[in-house]
C-alpha cells in the first residue's frame, strides 16, 4: 500500500513538471512570436552582433571577401544601389581598400608607422617588412560574397579550401 | 592619383597581388617608409608561385614594393629564416634581411578558428616577435 501511495506521488510530480514545462513552452512561443520568431538565444546572438560588429553588410570584408554591391543615398533619400555589373573598378577598389586599411590601421596601432599621413617624404627612410602567415593559392583571387545576405557562419564558410600556415 | 604601371611586371597573378598592395603604399606615403615588403607564406601557394618576386620602384613620395611568395608552413619558414640570423656575438654579424624579422604578421581570412596546424606558427611568431621586441 505504501509502495502504491510513493508511486502515485511520484507520478503527480512528473505530472506537474511536464505540465510546467508545457506551459513554459507556450510562453516561450508566444515570446519568439513577439521577437519575430527568434529565441531568447538567437535574439542574444542578434544583440552581440550588432553591438560587436556593428551593421551587418559590413561584416566580415576582408582581403578575399569583398561586397558586390554598394548602396549609396542621394541628396534626396533616394538609395541607389549599384550592381554587379556596373564598374569592375568599383569592385577592384572595394576589396583592395578592405585589405590595405585593415593592414594600414593595424601597422598604426602597434605603432609601427604614424598614422598622421601628410603626404610628404618623410627625412628618415626606413623599410618595413610584414609577413603574411597562411597565404594560399587564391591570394590576389577574388571571391565574391553578398555582404547583405551573409551572416558570420556564411561568411566563415566563403573562406576558400583549407588554408595551411 | 596616377597608379603606378604593373605591366611590367611579368605573370598576370603577380600583376593582380601587387595591385592588391598599391593602395596600402598610398596610405604609407610621409610615414618614413622607403619600401614595403610583404612577404606571402603558405603551403597552399601554387609552385608556379614559389620563390617568385615582384618588385615596384619607389615613386617619389610613394614607397617602393617587393611581394615574394613562399610555399611552406610559416613555422618552417620562419625556422629557416632564423637559422640564417647570427646566432651569438662571436659570430659575424650577417647582412641584415630585408625580409626577417618581420614588423608584423598578418594572417587575413587564414581559418584559424578550424585548423590545428595553426598552433606551432602561432608560437612561431611569437617567438620571433619577443626577441625582435628585446632586441638593442
Amino acid at each position: 500500500m505504501r509502495c502504491v501511495s510513493q508511486v502515485k506521488s511520484i507520478e503527480e510530480r512528473i505530472a506537474k513538471l511536464n505540465e510546467r514545462e508545457q506551459r513554459n513552452r507556450l510562453k516561450g512561443l508566444q515570446r519568439e512570436k513577439r521577437f519575430g520568431g527568434m529565441n531568447a538565444y538567437v535574439r542574444y546572438l542578434n544583440q552581440r552582433k550588432v553591438e560587436s560588429m556593428g551593421r551587418a553588410p559590413g561584416l566580415g570584408l576582408g582581403w578575399q571577401l569583398y561586397s558586390p554591391t554598394i548602396n549609396l543615398t542621394g541628396a534626396d533619400g533616394s538609395v541607389i544601389v549599384v550592381p554587379d555589373n556596373a564598374s569592375q573598378t568599383l569592385l577592384d577598389l572595394t576589396r583592395k581598400t578592405t585589405l590595405s586599411l585593415t593592414i594600414f590601421v593595424a601597422l598604426a596601432r602597434l605603432g609601427i608607422v604614424n598614422a598622421v599621413n601628410t603626404g610628404a617624404p618623410a627625412a628618415d627612410d626606413r623599410e618595413l617588412c610584414i609577413h603574411a602567415a597562411g597565404a594560399n593559392w587564391s591570394e590576389g583571387v577574388p571571391v565574391e560574397v553578398r555582404m547583405l545576405t551573409s551572416t558570420a557562419a556564411s561568411v566563415a564558410c566563403c573562406d576558400g579550401p583549407p588554408i595551411g600556415c | 592619383m596616377v597608379l603606378p604601371s604593373v605591366a611590367n611586371i611579368g605573370m598576370p597573378f603577380l600583376q593582380t597581388t601587387v595591385k592588391l598592395f598599391i593602395e596600402l603604399l598610398y596610405l604609407l606615403r610621409g610615414s618614413g617608409i622607403s619600401t614595403l615588403h610583404v612577404v606571402l607564406v603558405g603551403k597552399n601557394i601554387k609552385s608556379a608561385q614559389t620563390k617568385t618576386t615582384a618588385t615596384l620602384p619607389r615613386d617619389g613620395a610613394l614607397p617602393g614594393l617587393s611581394v615574394q611568395f613562399v610555399a611552406e608552413n610559416y613555422d618552417d619558414f620562419a625556422a629557416q629564416q632564423e637559422k640564417k640570423q647570427p646566432a651569438g656575438q662571436d659570430e659575424a654579424p650577417a647582412l641584415p634581411s630585408p625580409t626577417f624579422p618581420p614588423a608584423c604578421v598578418f594572417a587575413v581570412n587564414a581559418g584559424m578558428w578550424g585548423f590545428d596546424e595553426w598552433k606551432p606558427a602561432v608560437q612561431r611568431i611569437f617567438e620571433v616577435q619577443l626577441r625582435v621586441a628585446a632586441a638593442p
